[in-house]
């Protein structure tokens, strides 16, 4: 029997690891899908919610419109990682020195 | 609420429609802008700024005579219609209008073949997308319209801090996304956490939780609170604010250093009230511990700063301390102390970023020294002044509405402690007065710069830039002597 219990400890599983490549990881585009993973934590969490009032499917749409924030967040990280590589050859997040108290 | 199902909730967030009166103009004026730039017109494109700003005074009639605030909030609408998202909505209009003041005096200037100059309609398409985030966020009654809006708010102000086209804007754009994205993806884990305790979506919900005390209930809503804390640049969230100040272009600054502080500011002071955070004793304590946090970090690190940009970064971060201490009381008084607050940080900080970027201008760099002596011509008899008036409301003494704000907020405090006679708000009272203090230190140097004595320097304003600068200094001056106006 899968409980509430297990959908949190997955999820919370899930949003630790998520948090953990965004932190620590030097690549602009893994530290994207450190995000998408914490965002799809918090989906895990809402669609098993849901269970609890389902005629009212309040879980399921909040799953969605955070499938499309996901989206839309994608979209602008991208198009600043491409501005980024113009400018610095890489993507490396180490490499971002320019900006520092001087 | 329990024995609702979806066709009778839909039905329920249609008949709250008729209250989106002004959210539907600004969309209609963002498609409106869009199409008249894809027009093949022979006209000056500087002219779209003009549009914007006219479309804007227009939301503002809209707000203040078409839109009906209800006396009673609706418990299960997705939208607070009061008069006190009202007032709030018509100062995010007020920080947009003097946004697209500045760009459109700004771009004036330069030549027609500048570079930079392109892209007027992405800055007005951009700038409204996040003034509708901020309208809709003020007005949220739900997580999901909350969570849209915010990042409604977020996605834009990424890429206007991309648009000076160089390297260091670039890296403080990547800096700012990643914060964001992080903090955004917390709130959002926050919120379903606080789902599956309260199984509701919206927030009066939250004001019958099934255990108060449970430590799942105060970590949710402590991590909900994280992307709000972000965007009012508060204290765990607030590394990205110097780099982006630093290296945004300067109007794009302005803006979102006033308009995404006002909106997760009512947003903040919303949720809190239906936690009602004043018997939440952990909630309260985090909060109290932000708001003292940012306002050290900030005031100690702007004592430091030899660049004017930097050190309106550090001074917002401060700032926000004392925006938070206002919304942990949840009483109409201050509802008033926080809106007003919130009116005199927006009108210094436009003020100030003005006179920054006609710095900027003359001299091709911020720093403090390049103002000395700047304010013995004839020129500056009319921005002079006003300059000071400004730093000095930033600072809260009198006889500026920067000391009435300060007032209030601390009178507020000083109830919250009352009620539940806890040491700790006590303690953030004195460190909040100490902060006060503190920041003397900084800002006074600036007024010190301007008007020293041994050195003589020009500084020329436009004839525009320094109407507005006077406007709103004197602004905040008649402010102080009738602060009924507001309140």
């Amino acid at each position: 029997m899968v409980t509430f219990l297990h959908y949190m400890l997955a999820s919370a599983f899930l949003f630790s690891i998520g948090l953990a490549i965004a932190l620590t990881k030097r690549s602009a585009i893994v530290a994207l899908m450190g995000v998408e993973l914490m965002l799809n934590a918090a989906n895990i969490n809402l669609v098993a919610f849901n269970l609890k009032n389902p005629a009212l499917a309040d879980g399921h749409a909040f799953a969605i419109f955070v499938i499309v924030i996901a989206a839309a967040e994608v979209c602008v990280a991208l198009a600043l990682i491409i501005k980024l590589f113009q400018y610095f050859k890489s993507v490396d997040l180490h490499q971002l020195n320019q900006l520092k108290e001087k | 609420m329990k024995e609702l199902d979806i066709a009778s909730k839909l039905d329920i967030i249609t008949s709250s429609l008729p209250f989106l009166k002004s959210e539907i103009w600004i969309t209609v004026l963002l498609l409106m802008v869009i199409i008249i730039d894809l027009l093949p017109l022979k006209m000056n494109r500087r002219h779209l700024y003009l549009i914007a700003l006219l479309g804007v005074v227009l939301d503002i009639f809209v707000l203040q005579f078409l839109v009906e605030a209800n006396h009673q909030t609706f418990t299960s609408f997705t939208i607070v219609n009061t008069e006190w998202t009202v007032k709030s909505r018509i100062l995010l209009d007020v920080c947009a209008l003097l946004f697209y003041y500045f760009l459109w005096s700004n771009k004036t200037r330069y030549g027609d073949n500048d570079k930079k100059l392109s892209g007027e309609s992405e800055w007005i398409t951009l700038s409204l997308g996040m003034l509708l985030g901020g309208h809709t966020l003020v007005i949220s009654n739900d997580f999901i319209f909350a969570i849209l809006s915010l990042e409604l708010i977020s996605l834009p102000s990424y890429i206007l801090t991309a648009f000076k086209h160089n390297k260091v804007s670039t890296e403080a754009a990547i800096k700012y996304f990643l914060f964001g994205a992080v903090s955004t993806a917390i709130t959002i884990y926050g919120v379903s956490l606080i789902y599956g305790i309260t199984s509701g979506i919206d927030l009066p919900s939250l004001q019958t939780p099934p255990q108060t005390h449970s430590s799942l209930y105060v970590i949710g809503l402590i991590f909900i609170t994280i992307g709000f804390l972000f965007k009012l640049s508060g204290f765990p969230m607030h590394i990205w604010v110097p780099d982006v100040y630093e290296s945004a272009p300067i109007e794009a600054v302005a803006y979102f250093s006033t308009l995404p502080k006002v909106a997760a500011a009512v947003f903040l002071f919303h949720f809190f009230e239906n936690v009602d955070i004043i018997n939440n004793h952990y909630l309260g304590l985090f909060i109290l511990i932000a708001a003292v946090a940012s306002m050290f970090i900030g005031n100690l690190s702007a004592l430091y700063q030899k660049s004017l940009r930097r050190l309106m970064g550090y001074s917002s971060i401060a700032h926000a301390g004392f925006i938070l201490i206002a919304c942990l009381n949840t009483a109409e008084i201050s509802a008033n102390a926080l809106f007003y607050y919130l009116c005199t940080y927006v009108i210094a900080n436009f003020a100030f970023f003005i006179f920054i970027s006609e710095v900027e201008k003359e001299k091709g760099n911020d720093l403090l020294e390049s103002i000395k002596g700047t304010g013995w011509n004839n020129a500056s008899l009319v921005w002079g002044p006003a300059i000071v008036l400004v730093v000095i409301s930033l600072i809260g003494l009198p006889p500026v509405a920067g000391f009435t704000a300060k007032v209030l907020i601390f009178t507020s405090l000083w109830d919250v402690y009352q009620i539940n006679n806890d040491q700790f708000y006590m303690l953030a009272m004195i460190l909040g007065l100490l902060n006060t203090a503190i920041s003397i230190a900084y800002y006074i140097k600036i007024p010190f710069q301007i008007y020293d004595r041994n050195t003589k320097a020009g500084l020329q304003i436009s004839a525009l830039n320094k109407s507005i600068i006077f406007i709103l200094g004197l602004g905040l001056f008649i402010l102080f002597l009738v602060p009924a106006i507001l309140l």
